[in-house]
């Protein structure tokens, strides 16, 4: 009963949450971003901190909008920043769990949690390179305890981490526009940048993809392996040579422009930018990870695509986490937030059923998906 | 692997049925009509090794039935799974569970080659589908030369053409009755009222010149090939029927009542000398061997062969024929099309224009030469104008620039020479798969149902039996599906590289070009309805008039179910170019139809001129050729042998 009642309470407050960040607070973080410090939301010292991203559809993202937030289930604190996407949505689910509390660890407050948008850190004072995980395992000073985003579980990974059960099975795909041939440039055959049209100023890139991704590196390998592409295959082998031997105008135009590439493939720092540079006929191949591509595509009205609809990997989803056994208080609720979403994944409804069916309804899984959930929480 | 041992799991049961059935067939009696032939079996009539030679190729048609529903269910699959997987998220890896349970083959996979050889086997085994089955094996039968085609020999024995050169050579029975009958019966035109005695003598006439090929001691000479037991068998009937019928002969006297039962004695054997003979015709490889030159045997073997269809010739002949034009034609408007595209294409001249001004060596730079090309060009109605020439340059320096940018066209023209010819290659491949299959299906199910005598080729244009050509132009229609879809496959294959054909290439193919392959439906029963009435109707008209009347309509019509594809599946806005010459659209419906178009011309040509002369209603040959009855009138020319 008394439970019951806490919960309502942390219902009601939660929701005067969700009104008030809509109505007042900045939620544009990712805007000119100016320092890392602008892209936290609550105290940069809270107890427990949690890494979001601002751009990967539709795992983890932030939303203008709050049809994409809400659901049925009670929002949490990541949902009260308009932050949502499948894996967000079973941190959240957690989150909300662990304001309960328990009978041996007292409640998580509200101002006991803070996000970090990822992408919005990563052009702010970082810069382009580096991975997101540097953010909770770099040789800097941490800035997360827990990653909620689309990270793939990889054997680089597992050291100095804690890792959850997989939560997500998908793989690297690639989409092309439709109804658009693949642009043959007679001069170097998509090895390089160039003009396309002929005379005008729109640098055209063979591929496109979000760097610092499993995509750009297995991605691409896998796609070759697969002889997917037999026609670009050698400007596949040339990029992953890193060999780029390309010095024509449309390079030197690009790099006056800022644009990063190399050979047939040009790197943007996000999935937003990627989709509307692929809705602009930019690049003709868009290789990621496959709902990520997706649904940044189809989130570009009127851009219609082709193909994405094999994965040529297989890769697991999981959420990260990261225990400093010198900060006691921050490793408890690590590994109660670990405890806690073990427990949420086995139960049953399972909160993958849920986040899945909050994210993708009425989208169905794929048979290999369907299968790997009933694995994971041992039942149909 | 565990795949492939099911599917050659599925072969070997379908190997097994067709053995069960093919020997059925060999235990049937398939002359039934001439008593000789009576209780032969089909297996009497051919050698073991026609026999195996005839299961190979009735196996061979299970086992393509077998890889192409097989295939077409794999394929079903694949596109099936990729359009399910755009309405579905997560990994599209192939998974299944029971994959390695090999004992009790529970995985998805295995369940296919399984399924689809029940399937043929049980299909293959209900009523309804029995007069498919026939054809089946009666095509395995021609094709290994087991003796269905004695019909089509019979007939041509019954040819006025035989008749009137039986009826000028008398042999030994011929002779003794014309004798007799002079003797005792000078005005015998009271006893032939009924025409008992012309009977009797086509009869006698036939007997004289045929049986002495098929009697026991002669018909090694004529016949080494055909040496079974059934054979002597009946040769040794024949025989005892000839004696009888000779003694008959000798103790004749004429009346009404014994020349009717002469008449029937007379034509009964005649009936079974012709059976035999041409049975012992076929299983001589459609010959006779050594034969006096002159002798009226050489001459009914003459008849036999002139009768022998010219269809399949010319249908072969203008099938190579049209392959050859039609890859030149389909070079040269590939060729046309880019020497004019060189005019106008910018980046194309960059490059040319570059190589050729370093070749050339003149005075002038690359990039000026390159700036004259962009000015003076051809444009697209959508281009912006030409950049202004920079006033710096002379008039002499545009002048010198003019050979380098001929040079440059000349050797982009010739650097795409090799790729032309391959794209021409490929587009006729294509055109012949679509052609043939339609074409040689249609003529080979027309075949089968003339010898199997449901087919019937007087009617006339007025009143066309459209469902009866309908209902034999379904499945070359289909089949102009498969050969399109076979083509465009082969070529995919070819550009991927071999054995690197991935699914989603495959799986593309078929999303980007269903409605090309669903259309070539059309293409495929036009092309074998104009083929069953050249086939059929050619033999009504003057040469020039099959030609013109059916031919060339047929070609029309082979030109317009294109230009139907194209205008459903040309969705693009085709480039045209600003010379006035034949469009992209026009130039890509000519290359499709190239080898329908001049097929069908050429097929009416052929079959008009490789067709035996015709008799008019006097047994004399009369024109074919319109001009020629014109300029010469009604022919009586040199009779036949």
């Amino acid at each position: 009963m008394k439970g019951r009642f806490l919960a309502t309470c942390c219902a009601l407050t939660i929701a005067l949450v969700v009104q008030a960040t809509a109505q007042g607070a900045p939620r544009t973080a990712a805007k000119d971003p100016k320092s890392i410090s602008q892209c936290i939301l609550g105290n940069p010292q809270a107890r427990l901190r949690v890494g979001v991203r601002h751009h990967a559809r539709p795992f983890s993202y932030h939303s203008s909008t709050l049809n994409e937030v809400l659901t049925a289930a009670t929002p949490g604190p990541l949902a009260a920043s308009n932050y949502t996407g499948y894996v967000v949505k079973i941190c959240d689910a957690v989150l909300n769990e662990m304001r309960i509390g328990s009978e041996t660890m007292a409640p998580l407050q509200s101002n006991d949690v803070s996000i970090l948008d990822i992408d919005c850190a990563q052009s702010a004072s970082l810069g382009e390179a580096g991975s997101r995980f540097r953010f909770i395992n770099g040789s800097e000073k941490p800035l997360i305890d827990v990653l909620c985003d689309p990270a793939t579980i990889t054997n680089d990974r597992r050291t100095g981490m804690m890792i959850s059960a997989p939560i997500y099975l998908t793989g690297v795909s690639y989409i092309t526009p439709k109804n658009m041939q693949r642009p043959r440039v007679p001069s170097d055959d998509g090895h390089c940048p160039s003009f396309l049209p002929p005379g005008s100023d729109k640098i055209f890139y063979l591929f496109g993809m979000v760097g610092n991704t499993t995509a750009a590196g297995d991605g691409v390998r896998a796609v070759l392996d697969a002889d997917e592409l037999p026609n670009d295959r050698d400007a596949l082998i040339e990029f992953l040579k890193e060999t780029d031997k390309c010095s024509g105008a449309a390079t030197t135009a690009a790099l006056e422009t800022g644009i990063q590439g190399r050979g047939p493939v040009r790197f943007f720092r996000t999935h937003a930018e990627a989709a509307r540079a692929f809705c602009n006929q930019e690049i003709y191949y868009y290789v990621g990870d496959r709902e990520i591509i997706t649904a940044n595509a189809a989130s570009v009205p009127g851009c219609d695509f082709d193909n994405g609809t094999r994965t040529f990997t297989t890769d697991r989803y999981a959420i990260f986490g990261r225990i400093d056994y010198n900060e006691k208080d921050r490793a408890l609720l690590v590994a109660r937030f670990f405890e806690v979403l073990s427990q949420k994944i086995v139960s049953h409804p399972s909160i993958l059923d849920q986040a899945f069916y909050d994210t993708f309804h009425p989208t169905r899984p794929t048979d290999a998906l369907d299968f790997f959930f009933r694995s994971v929480r041992g039942a149909p | 692997m565990i795949y492939a041992g099911v599917f050659a799991f599925g072969a070997v049961a379908l190997l097994i049925e067709a053995r069960r059935n093919y020997r059925e067939s060999l235990k049937q009696e398939p002359f039934q009509r001439h008593p000789i032939l009576h209780n032969a079996r089909v297996d009497d009539l051919c050698t073991p090794r026609d026999g195996f030679v005839g299961f190979i190729i009735y196996s061979l048609l299970y086992l393509v039935s077998y890889v192409v529903i097989l295939s077409s269910a794999e394929l079903f699959d694949l596109i099936r799974n990729v359009n399910m997987a755009k309405a579905q998220v997560g990994a599209t890896t192939s998974f299944d569970p029971f994959a390695g349970d090999v004992l009790n083959l529970e995985g998805t996979v295995y369940a296919k080659p399984i399924f689809v050889s029940a399937f043929l086997i049980a299909i293959m085994s209900v009523g309804a589908m029995r007069p498919i089955e026939n054809s089946v094996r009666s095509a395995a039968h021609r094709l290994a030369g087991i003796p269905r085609g004695v019909y089509r020999v019979i007939d041509a024995l019954q040819t006025p053409a035989f008749q009137a050169l039986t009826s000028r050579r008398s042999g030994p029975l011929l002779s003794h009755f014309r004798q007799l009958m002079k003797a005792q019966c000078p005005d015998q035109d009271i006893h032939d009222l009924a025409g008992h005695q012309h009977d009797i003598e086509v009869a006698l006439g036939a007997i004289d010149v045929l049986s002495p090929a098929v009697t026991p001691h002669k018909r090694a000479k004529y016949f080494p090939a055909s040496e079974l037991d059934m054979l002597t068998e009946m040769a040794g009937k024949l025989q005892i029927e000839m004696d009888g019928l000779r003694s008959d002969l000798m103790t004749f006297v004429p009346s009404d009542r014994s020349l009717e039962d002469l008449q029937e004695k007379a034509n009964t054997a005649a009936n079974n000398v012709k059976a035999l003979f041409a049975v012992h015709y076929i299983r001589n490889n459609r010959s006779v061997k050594n034969l006096d030159p002159g002798s009226p045997l050489h001459r009914s073997v003459a008849v036999i062969d002139r009768n022998y269809n010219p269809e399949q010739n010319s249908i072969a002949m203008a099938a190579f024929l049209s392959v050859i034009l039609a890859f030149f034609t389909t070079f040269y408007l590939y060729y046309d099309w880019h020497k004019r595209t060189v005019t106008i294409y910018p980046v194309v001249a960059t490059k040319d224009v570059t190589t050729a001004a370093t070749a050339a060596g003149i005075d002038v730079t690359a990039q000026r030469c390159i700036a004259v090309y962009d000015t003076r060009r051809l444009r697209y109605s959508d281009e912006p104008p030409p950049p202004p020439l920079d006033p710096a340059v002379t008039d002499e320096e545009v002048k010198s620039c003019m050979p380098v940018i001929e040079a440059a066209q000349s050797s982009y023209i010739l650097s795409i020479r090799t790729d032309l010819v391959r794209e021409a290659f490929w587009e006729t491949l294509q055109g012949a798969l679509i052609t043939l299959l339609a074409v040689t299906s249609v003529a080979f199910g027309r075949e089968v149902r003339l010898e199997q005598e449901s087919w019937k080729r007087g009617w006339s244009l007025a009143r066309m039996p459209f469902l009866r050509l309908f209902g034999l132009c379904l499945l070359p229609s289909i089949l102009a599906v498969v050969g399109s879809v076979g083509g465009e496959l082969a070529e995919l294959a070819n550009e991927a590289g071999p054995m690197n054909l991935t699914s989603t290439q495959i799986v593309d193919l078929f999303q980007t070009n269903f409605l090309h392959f669903a259309l070539m439906l059309g293409v495929g029963f036009v092309l074998s309805f104009c083929t069953l009435i050249i086939l059929d109707k050619h033999d009504d008209f003057y040469n020039e008039i099959t030609v013109l009347f059916l031919g060339v309509p047929s070609a029309l019509a082979c030109v317009s179910i294109f230009g139907l594809v194209t205008f459903v599946t040309y969705t693009f806005a085709a480039p045209e170019l600003p010379d006035g010459g034949i469009s992209y659209v026009l130039r890509d419906i000519l290359i499709m139809s190239a080898v329908p178009t001049i097929f069908m011309i050429t097929f009416a040509i052929f079959i008009e001129i490789t067709e035996e002369q015709r008799l008019g209603k006097d047994g004399m040959p009369e024109h074919q050729w319109l001009v020629q009855r014109i300029l010469f009138g009604e022919a009586k020319e040199k009779a036949l042998p």
